[in-house]
């Protein structure tokens, strides 16, 4: 049978999809026999899956003479090894051939693999690292939504998911707190408590009568919208402690209303005075009068002037003593 | 500074118990020479705190002795004996044998055994409760234990990240993070380490060694052309030594309540 024709976009996922890996092995390899030049066309389709390429991978090194591979094909099976044997030096020849084929053959690995994660360990593993060159090599997260799904439904299926959780948050990115959140509705009991894990640090729960305390989904977007200038990387994960917190509120950015960052770039000598001083106040006191700060920057700024004119611990009795919106 | 039931504390007082070189001497003299202030309720908390802490450096040592080896989660392996392997390379231990044999196999048989830095640690922390608390306490706290990394701890182990922490202690999990780690190889994104006192700290996967040691090792594994070298966390690991203290002291004399009822007083077990 000619399953070339059985579907429009790949033939070869179409094949694997409707008779299964056996079969499509089976079909690949006469094909290559038989008729090398169709094989090499077949395969170097530009839709075909990364998971099918993956599964004729055996097979495509064992004919590698006959076969024609296109640049993504030979790529990814660079890839594939250098992963495999841990040797950085095979992309770094790469690297200097063709930078940005490694780059769009990751993000076709990836954005075309992820549907087939769970194949075995290995293909996995694959997965992972594919999705953390992406994000620490070429610093690109447009494919941290399925990741996530990755993170998520090996939570599920109890499987190793450590390495590309982490990569997840290595985008440096407080959206993807957004994204973990959504699973915050998810009907899967183990989705909903995995996320309320990853989450914990973001002060967004409350008490359901039947439900006990749990986490607001809209208080974590709250959250980020409200902080977000000043939330912060931390780069903490499950292999440096129990309960990571990967994002926090930058106090002393808050408190002075420059993004996180910007205030020691660009600090004036009376910033860098009131700075020191709210270096020296305890972490109650950071976050209260970091609040309040940017509570009165947002509503006046000729309000926020005069209250930053005062000296800390008047802003510090002021902080401590208003609530809500007030006028100094 | 110590200070215990609200009076500061003689260091000469504990320091003689101790033998001269001995971790709970560094540890006194690191908790008496700090500006920070050490408090406790009784001198047994002190106590306690430094045997358990005394336990942990010797447990990191027969660790790293042991043929108990580095494998990361996808290859990780431990005895199915004691442990059965769960599908994300954590060890659940066997629910129909004493976790207290399970950790002693690891310690025993650590050919047997391979995993990550962060469950080493774990593993540690066990270690040194198995040579501190009798086989019939730590298995009246622990009946089960599921190691993988610091995740899904047993409660009652108390494990608490502190962070700027005003002195770093003999038998503190310590952390050196490697911010530019080869995407390849994500193990060595930071190595978990105990402090073991007199500069040396031991690290599953790399040895024992100074900090320095450790940076070395894990700055050979970065991202091709980082000049971004992987450096010591001003933070700590602990478990809680005065709850574990509490179960320590408490425990003798529950049982002895329990048998004195009973009219059985004589199996009462010591720790």
């Amino acid at each position: 049978m000619d399953y070339s024709n059985l579907h429009k976009t790949s033939c070869l996922d179409a094949l694997r999809n409707n008779k299964g890996t056996a079969e499509l092995k089976q079909y690949f390899q006469k094909l290559v026999v038989q008729n090398r030049y169709k094989a090499s066309s077949i395969v170097n389709d530009e839709n075909l899956c990364f998971g099918t390429l993956y599964i004729l991978w055996p097979l495509i090194a064992r004919y590698r003479p006959l076969l024609n591979l296109n640049t993504r094909n030979t790529t990814a099976i660079k890839i594939m090894k250098s992963i495999i044997d841990k040797k950085s030096s095979y992309l770094r020849h790469l690297d200097k051939k063709d930078n940005q084929a490694i780059h769009s053959t990751l993000t076709w690995m990836m954005g075309t693999g992820y549907t087939d994660d769970g194949l075995n360990s290995q293909y996995d593993e694959i997965l992972d690292t594919a999705g953390l060159l992406l994000v620490k090599r070429y610093h690109d997260t447009s494919l941290v939504l399925p990741m996530i799904d990755i993170v998520f439904s090996r939570n599920r299926k109890g499987t190793y998911n450590h390495d590309i959780a982490w990569c997840v948050f290595e985008t440096r990115n407080p959206q993807v707190l957004v994204l973990i959140a959504n699973y915050l509705n998810s009907r899967n009991s183990k989705d909903i408590e995995f996320a309320q894990k990853l989450l914990w640090f973001v002060p967004a729960k409350y008490t359901n009568r039947n439900r006990g305390t749990i986490m607001d989904p809209n208080g974590v977007e709250y959250w980020i919208r409200e902080n977000a200038p000043f939330i912060e990387y931390t780069g903490e994960s499950f292999q440096q402690k129990h309960n990571p917190a990967p994002f926090s509120i930058s106090f002393k950015d808050k408190y002075i209303c420059k993004p996180v960052g910007a205030s020691t770039r660009s600090e004036s000598p009376y910033e860098k005075k009131l700075l020191d001083e709210f270096e020296c106040l305890d972490n109650y006191t950071k976050e209260i009068l970091s609040n309040h700060s940017f509570m009165l920057y947002r509503q006046n700024r000729d309000w926020w002037n005069r209250w930053m004119s005062l000296p800390v611990p008047e802003q510090v009795r002021i902080a401590k003593t208003a609530s809500g919106g007030i006028m100094p | 500074m110590i200070i215990i039931s609200g009076n500061p504390v003689d260091i000469n007082t504990f320091a003689a118990d101790y033998p001269t070189g001995s971790v709970e001497l560094e540890t006194l003299n690191r908790l008496v020479s700090s500006s920070f202030t050490y408090r406790y309720v009784t001198p047994e908390q002190l106590k306690f705190e430094l045997l358990l802490r005394k336990n942990i450096v010797e447990a990191s040592i027969a660790l790293y002795r042991s043929r108990f080896s580095f494998e990361t989660f996808r290859n990780s392996r431990c005895n199915p004996k004691y442990w059965e392997r769960t599908n994300n390379g954590g060890f659940l231990s066997n629910p129909d044998l004493s976790s207290y044999e399970a950790i002693v196999d690891i310690y025993r048989d650590g050919r047997r055994y391979g995993t990550e830095c962060a469950t080493a640690m774990v593993i540690v922390f066990f270690g040194a409760l198995t040579e501190t608390f009798s086989e019939k306490l730590f298995n009246t706290l622990f009946p089960k234990i599921y190691l993988m990394d610091w995740q899904n701890l047993d409660p009652a182990l108390g494990i608490r990240s502190y962070s700027s922490i005003p002195d770093m202690l003999p038998g503190d999990c310590l952390y050196i993070k490697n911010p530019d780690v080869d995407p390849l190889t994500p193990q060595w994104q930071g190595e978990n380490i105990i402090d073991l006192g007199n500069g040396r700290y031991y690290g599953h996967g790399i040895g024992i060694h100074p900090v320095e040691g450790f940076i070395e090792a894990l700055n050979q594994n970065r991202i091709e052309g980082s000049q971004t070298s992987a450096y010591l966390l001003d933070s700590a690991t602990r478990p809680d030594f005065n709850s574990l203290g509490d179960e320590y002291y408490n425990f003798d004399s529950r049982l002895y309540m329990r048998f004195y009822k009973h009219g059985n007083i004589n199996t009462v077990n010591t720790h």
